[in-house]
């Protein structure tokens, strides 16, 4: 029996070793509500589990920074939550893991793909963002406007500074991808699609100066978009993403690993598109080595054709239908002055779920 | 008769032997010692034209010299202005460089004041037009407490910024509900209500902030420039002990009493005198050092979020924002503080339509014309100055620590380091032996060419340290973002003030310590006037001694 046991004991030292040397456990910033406050507990930097050595540094610099780090993965990771809801995988999180998204990454996925672009992208929205918050002391207002100002309007408000919140995210994100893997060149390639979808969407916000609507003055700066449409953007990119192998290579540090197109006939992939080269496991059954959820009892819409219908969800196994009943304010009417009073009516709504 | 042959020739011994003495001295010219000694203006009659002999001489080897007394005094002097000519050439530099940069700063600041309240001026009286210039000295206050600030400090930016927005608020509350008349303590209970409904969106709080941080980066900067300057100024002034003094002499001078008009001091003897002779300067470096790193620090700052410039320039843009939130946010922002102070009381059917009147007198439009940003008369950008002034506080580290050595590579003072075996070591020709000592007071104590007493720190010194070190705190604490308060600049003043009472308070001690160095001078002139005496004797002394050596041969025979 001892020989059973010990092979199985090496067995998990592997596996975990495996899983533990290329995820990026960082993302579980994400989950701690105590790292919102890093700025009072400087120590608490050592406690970041999987922090490599120049992020630890990073963190220790820039404690007053790292707030918005973990804001960012937060909103990559609700983002992907969203972007991916009527799916068979819907970027699930675990609560009680490092791997905050179990073994479903580890492999060289398109799945995997969108979460490192939107992570990064992520922690550079949010770090932007909270420059332009004007609190830190770090990073403000981008004060070198980008072009003249147009005919009519002038230089006004505050034109976030996109360049600093990707130069945040590609320091911290890119920081434990410095491997001669292919994964590490895939990792980064992803990464910089997410920072790069950032600044292809700056966009100039304008305003109007002057008595009851008119505009003898108008004044524009520079604004990120809604971090929807990064997500709408990045899903896209999801969608069309590129399959690459990977090829071996004798350099004077050893083997690198680069990536190549699959198909030559496709248009190659640009530094704006998501790439990836292994294929995606099954999610439709339950799988804790893929780390597959599977889709039963998830809700799905029994009007639709796309992959969110119970056909597509259900992968065939068919749904179960039962009813739930709701209450909802109706009849609200307005009363002078000034109070709103409503009924309370119970609606009975179908709900789908697949067997 | 006999006894007079032997008289006779005793006399012809004596006379023999003064002969002898007379010739000596010739043995060796002084004419280019003279010369040098003449050329720098002294007079050639202190100057013999061969070597006498040396006992006469304080300072310099009492061997056969080519200087007289008065020429190691004029030598002394010389060498102590020498000194003092070039560290005094070495501090003006670098005086003149902070004198300059805190000129410019000075200048730009107050100018990039004048120019955005212009432009605020300028915008608003195109977008608010009327409304705007029955309510301008509003924003004229703003701007004048903004550079009082500057100039003056003794302002509480952000009270200042508060109490603006509520006048402000006061104003366009009356504007948009011009129909009622509002009483003082209806107005404060406005204020009460709109802290939480935020009018002017987050304008204020933002605008705040970066004020606050800009100004007080910028004034602080300013101010370490000034102080920067000032301490160098003071510092400039070297007084040399007479320790320092004698040492110079010995270092300078005292290779042409032996003939050695071109060989220069070795490198490390010349470094032994300057470490001793500037220790308390040496003392300075590291508060110094500490200084320039903060300088350095918050120069960062003036270029990245707390950029002055980057916060006054779109300020009109900045306040017509918050305006225009309260204009679009005034119904909702009038029906609420309504509900919470109770109903105004309107005004008189005249009044309304005296208001309707001045509303559309108010009404107009026209086109605006984009304006280049307008250039300050020091011609150039914050970027550029801050840039600038980075380059020349760096060079300017470690400037008290490497003073020494800078003074030891001025060809007038020493030999290059390439010139180790053969240059003036003090005593001669030859090569230097000794190590060289540390830099600052406390090391000065082996130092083997200048005694310096390391229990006396200089109290100029002192005080310029305490200078740099309350400068260095508000550079760390307008770096961090944080007002710094100003009023310890009284303090500061009283304390100078003090500084000068403890000027006259060590007044005595110094003189104490002048009278025991004169006292000691005395002695030692005493001293060699004993000495002297003997030395013009000596020429009798060795015919007598002659005599009596013949006596006592012939008692013997």
């Amino acid at each position: 029996m001892e020989p059973h046991l010990l092979g199985l004991l090496l067995g998990l030292l592997l596996s975990g070793t495996r899983v533990l040397a290329g995820y990026p456990i960082w993302w579980s910033l994400a989950l701690g509500q105590q790292y919102t406050s890093l700025a009072s507990q400087p120590l608490l930097c050592g406690s970041i589990p999987g922090l490599v050595p120049k992020q630890l540094r990073f963190c220790r610099n820039y404690i007053e920074i790292m707030p918005s780090v973990a804001e960012g993965v937060k909103l990559g990771i609700q983002e992907c939550q969203h972007q991916f809801r009527g799916r068979r995988w819907n970027c699930t999180t675990i609560d009680d893991s490092l791997a905050i998204f179990g073994p479903v990454l580890d492999k060289a996925t398109r799945e995997s793909a969108f979460v490192h672009a939107i992570a990064s992208a992520g922690v550079a929205f949010a770090v932007t963002r909270s420059c332009a918050e004007g609190t830190s002391t770090i990073c403000g207002c981008d004060s070198h406007h980008k072009g003249p100002p147009g005919e009519g309007w002038k230089w006004g408000g505050c034109s976030e500074d996109a360049d600093f919140g990707v130069l945040v995210s590609r320091e911290f994100a890119d920081a434990r991808e410095n491997r001669p893997d292919a994964r590490s060149a895939m990792n980064k390639h992803n990464n910089e699609a997410g920072r790069t979808t950032i600044l292809d969407h700056m966009h100039l916000k304008c305003k109007c100066h002057g008595l009851s609507g008119s505009c003898e003055v108008k004044t524009c700066w520079w604004a990120q978009p809604d971090f929807r449409a990064i997500g709408d953007f990045l899903k896209d990119k999801y969608d069309s993403a590129s399959e690459m192998v990977v090829e071996k290579h004798r350099e004077s540090r050893g083997w690198v690993e680069t990536l190549r197109a699959k198909y030559a006939l496709f248009k190659p992939p640009t530094e704006r598109d998501l790439v990836y080269y292994e294929n995606s496991p099954n999610f439709c059954e339950p799988n804790p080595e893929t780390g597959s959820f599977g889709t039963r009892d998830r809700t799905c819409n029994v009007t639709s054709h796309g992959i969110d219908g119970c056909d597509l969800l259900c992968c065939g196994r068919g749904h179960n239908t039962r009813t739930e009943k709701r209450k909802e304010k109706c009849h609200c009417v307005f009363h002078w002055c000034c109070y709103v009073s409503c009924q309370e009516c119970i609606r009975i709504y179908d709900v789908h779920t697949c067997k | 008769m006999a006894r007079l042959g032997l008289l006779a020739l005793l006399c012809t011994l004596a006379a023999l032997s003064a002969s002898l003495l007379a010739a000596e001295p010739k043995s060796k010219s002084c004419s280019e010692v003279r010369r040098l000694y003449v050329s720098k203006g002294f007079n050639k009659n202190d100057a013999p034209l061969y070597e006498i002999n040396g006992d006469h001489l304080k300072i310099c080897s009492q061997d056969y010299t080519c200087c007289s007394q008065e020429m190691e005094e004029k030598y002394s002097l010389q060498s102590k202005d020498d000194f003092q000519t070039v560290v005094s050439e070495q501090c003006n530099h670098l005086q003149a460089i902070f004198a300059s940069r805190y000129k410019k700063f000075d200048e730009f600041f107050k100018e990039l004041l004048e120019n955005a309240e212009k432009s605020l001026n300028d915008m608003f009286v195109k977008t608010y037009g009327h409304l705007y210039m029955q309510n301008s000295e509003l924003f004229k206050d703003l701007f004048v407490e903004l550079k009082r600030y500057y100039v003056a400090g003794n302002v509480n930016l952000e009270e200042m910024l508060n109490d603006f927005w509520a006048r402000l608020l006061e104003r366009m509350f009356r504007l948009v509900n011009s129909q009622y008349h509002f009483t003082d303590e209806y107005l404060e209970c406005v204020s009460k209500y709109t802290e939480q409904l935020k009018p002017f969106g987050d304008v204020p709080r933002k605008l705040k902030l970066q004020v606050t941080r800009a100004f007080v980066a910028a004034r602080t900067f300013a101010q370490g420039l000034a102080v920067a300057r000032d301490v160098v100024n003071r510092v400039s002034v070297v007084n040399p002990t007479a320790q320092c003094t004698q040492a110079l002499l010995k270092m300078i001078y005292c290779s042409h009493c032996r003939g050695l008009v071109t060989v220069k001091p070795c490198y490390n003897y010349c470094s032994n005198i300057m470490r001793g002779c500037l220790a308390n300067q040496g003392d300075l470096d590291l508060e110094w050092n500490n200084f320039i790193d903060a300088m350095l620090m918050v120069a960062e700052r003036l270029e990245g979020p707390f950029n002055i410039e980057s916060v006054m320039d779109p300020i009109d843009v900045k306040i017509s924002d918050a305006i225009m939130n309260m204009q679009d946010n005034s119904v909702q922002v009038s029906q609420k503080v309504f509900q919470g102070c109770g109903p105004p009381k309107p005004l008189p059917a005249g009044r309304i339509s005296r208001s309707i009147s001045e509303s559309a007198f108010s009404a107009r439009f026209r086109p605006y014309h984009p304006e280049q940003r307008p250039t300050t008369a020091a011609g150039t950008s914050l970027d550029r100055l801050v840039t600038d002034v980075k380059e020349k506080l760096k060079q300017a580290k470690k400037f008290w620590s490497s003073l020494p050595s800078t003074v030891c590579n001025d060809e007038r003072m020493a030999a290059g380091n390439e010139n180790e075996d053969d240059c003036w070591n003090g005593k001669s020709k030859s090569r230097y032996l000794f190590a060289v000592t540390g830099n600052g007071l406390a090391n000065q104590g082996n130092n083997p060419e200048v005694q310096v007493d390391t229990s006396k720190p200089d109290i100029l010194i002192l005080r310029q340290i305490m200078a740099l070190r309350v400068m260095t705190s508000k550079m760390k604490n307008a770096y961090n973002g944080n007002d710094v308060d100003f009023f310890d600049i009284s303090d500061e003043s009283s304390g100078e003030g003090s500084g000068s009472g403890c000027e006259y308070q060590q007044c005595p001690s110094e003189f104490e310590y002048n009278a025991t160095d004169h006292s000691g001078k005395s002695a030692n002139e005493k001293a060699d006037s004993a000495g002297g005496a003997p030395a013009e004797a000596k020429p009798y002394l060795l015919a007598a001694l002659c005599i009596l050596f013949l006596a006592v041969q012939g008692e013997w025979r």
